[in-house]
């Protein structure tokens, strides 16, 4: 059980999600061409690999910095829609965290929460759509009911990545109604919105670290 | 194949070898991870235009950082909207205390960055906007103007903007003008292969609304005034401005020729004509065919429209 989040620990985990998503690249491009502008893959592929080289080359004291920075970094890098849409994700619930080393479920469960408020409110979306959000939604409820439940983090992350798992599966039988996308009309229907699938990546990788971390 | 050793680098490279073909008229905005280029002599006391949008082959966009249209472009990489934080240093470095209009096509990406980019220079105390060309009729079907994507009716907007704002007119005031621009213009894009026409394919892959066996090139350009005319009711007493941008496979001559048939299609519907040009700098087209763009003018917005000659093309 792991009922305080280090920093460095979180540090790993967004680490192992960079890793991830740079080595889904070419997943990423193969699904985002064939029903948006493409450039959703590569986009991701060069914000996280700016992520992964700022988390290799500095150690964070404290959570909230360590979150503030990688999604600045997200924001600086990645361009497209996709770097504001990231970026806001991590960006949007900073002020939910402590100045401290630590984290617990509460705290961090309301960190993706906002985050998530935070990408609706930018992106001017909601869940439904066949957007990121469609993975991105159900994976923070998932984490608040779990936080409500249990202290564990392990738990925590556990619920996030299956709640995000659950939802891209479901946006496969959506039709697109917002960005590029929609353009597509019938012919996104079987396909993973990409971002829902990049957000899987991410609450995927995160939960297996952390998971790892106490076997 | 493209002539670069490698993609990755062909942005940041021709930037360079176009500042070196310009000496002393541009310089780069510092970023590794986005492309800033503004003129470095801009006279004082004037709204900014900063034109922007996803990375390609064509003069859109550095070409379009010149005297009568942008005083800097930003693009992000291939297809790609360019960062916030680009726009915003772009922004910083020309701004003169009379605020910044940023012009861009109407996507998500551009308009997320762009949004991010006015919200950054405002907590600077820089006054800052932004207008999103959506003149493509042929996108987003069914819906409203403003969910519309762009074309290269963006560059009849960064006319209009650089027009106001040399007149001294303030922020709000060029913005007004840009977005009345937008609300009046309508332009279509018509490839032409296998002896069929595609009417409004989008440059992602997207299908084109409607297909029609080729005829003749008069008559696609009759059948393109009659589709764009048809949204342009409410302004049926006001002049026509043309704009045509032949896709890359069309040559200088058949360029022409396409004009001179829209001009005389717009002259047969009892329409005047305020101006026209031709340009190929919104080159996401590939092949033979073109876009036509037109622009209901009335006496406000005639004093910000008329050609403009940039380098190497007329908006």
């Amino acid at each position: 059980m792991i009922d305080k989040l280090e920093v460095g620990l979180f540090q790993d985990m967004f680490l192992s999600a960079a890793e991830n998503i740079i080595s889904q690249e070419p997943y990423l491009t193969e699904i985002d061409s064939a029903i948006g502008d493409g450039d959703h893959g590569l986009g991701m592929k060069r914000g996280f690999q700016s992520v992964e080289k700022l988390l290799r080359n500095k150690q964070y004291a404290y959570i909230d910095e360590l979150c503030y920075e990688i999604s600045v970094e997200l924001i600086k890098t990645m361009g497209g829609a996709s770097g504001i849409i990231f970026g806001s994700m991590f960006l949007g619930g900073v002020d939910c965290l402590p100045h401290s080393q630590y984290a617990d479920a509460k705290q961090i469960s309301q960190y993706f929460w906002m985050g998530e408020q935070s990408v609706e409110k930018r992106g001017k979306a909601q869940p439904g759509q066949k957007t990121m959000l469609d993975a991105l939604s159900p994976a923070c409820v998932q984490m608040e009911l779990a936080a409500k439940g249990s202290a564990d983090l392990i738990e925590v992350f556990r619920a996030g990545y299956q709640g995000a798992l659950h939802g891209m599966e479901a946006c496969r039988g959506m039709v697109s109604k917002t960005g590029r996308s929609r353009n597509f009309e019938e012919k996104t229907l079987g396909l993973p919105d990409p971002g829902a699938v990049s957000t899987t990546f991410i609450f995927e990788a995160f939960y297996h670290r952390i998971y790892e971390n106490v076997r | 194949m493209r002539m670069w050793d490698l993609k990755d680098n062909a942005h940041a490279e021709a930037i360079e070898g176009y500042i070196r073909a310009n000496k002393g008229y541009y310089e780069r905005v510092p970023s590794e991870h986005g492309y800033g280029l503004y003129r470095t002599v801009l006279p004082n006391d004037r709204v900014r235009i900063i034109i922007n949008g996803g990375g390609g082959y064509g003069p859109m966009w550095s070409g379009f950082a010149d005297e009568g249209l942008a005083d800097a472009m930003v693009h992000g990489s291939f297809d790609c909207a360019p960062n916030a934080f680009v726009l915003y240093e772009t922004a910083k470095k020309i701004e003169a205390g009379r605020g910044v209009l940023f012009l861009a096509n109407n996507f998500m990406g551009d308009y997320l960055n762009n949004d991010m980019a006015i919200e950054l220079l405002e907590r600077d105390g820089i006054k800052a906007s932004a207008c999103y060309a959506s003149d493509d009729v042929c996108s987003y079907r069914g819906e409203e103007k403003d969910k519309r994507g762009g074309l290269h009716g963006i560059g009849q907007l960064c006319k209009i903007g650089a027009k106001a704002a040399k007149n001294g007119l303030n922020l709000c005031e060029v913005t007004r003008l840009v977005e009345k621009g937008n609300a009046r213009m309508r332009s279509i894009s018509l490839g032409i292969r296998n002896a069929m026409c595609f009417w409004g394919e989008g440059f992602s892959g997207e299908e084109a609304a409607f297909r029609e066996h080729f005829t003749n090139v008069s008559q696609t350009v009759e059948r393109c005034c009659d589709i764009l005319l048809g949204e342009m009711s409410e302004w049926d007493r006001d002049d026509i401005y043309i704009s045509l941008n032949p896709f890359s496979g069309v040559s200088y001559t058949e360029s022409y020729v396409i004009l001179k048939y829209a001009v005389a299609a717009i002259e047969k519907r009892h329409r005047k004509i305020w101006g026209c040009a031709c340009g190929n700098y919104f080159d996401v087209f590939q092949g033979s065919g073109y876009i036509l763009s037109l622009l209901a003018c009335d006496a406000e917005l005639k004093e910000y429209v008329a050609p403009v000659r940039a380098c190497g093309f007329v908006v």
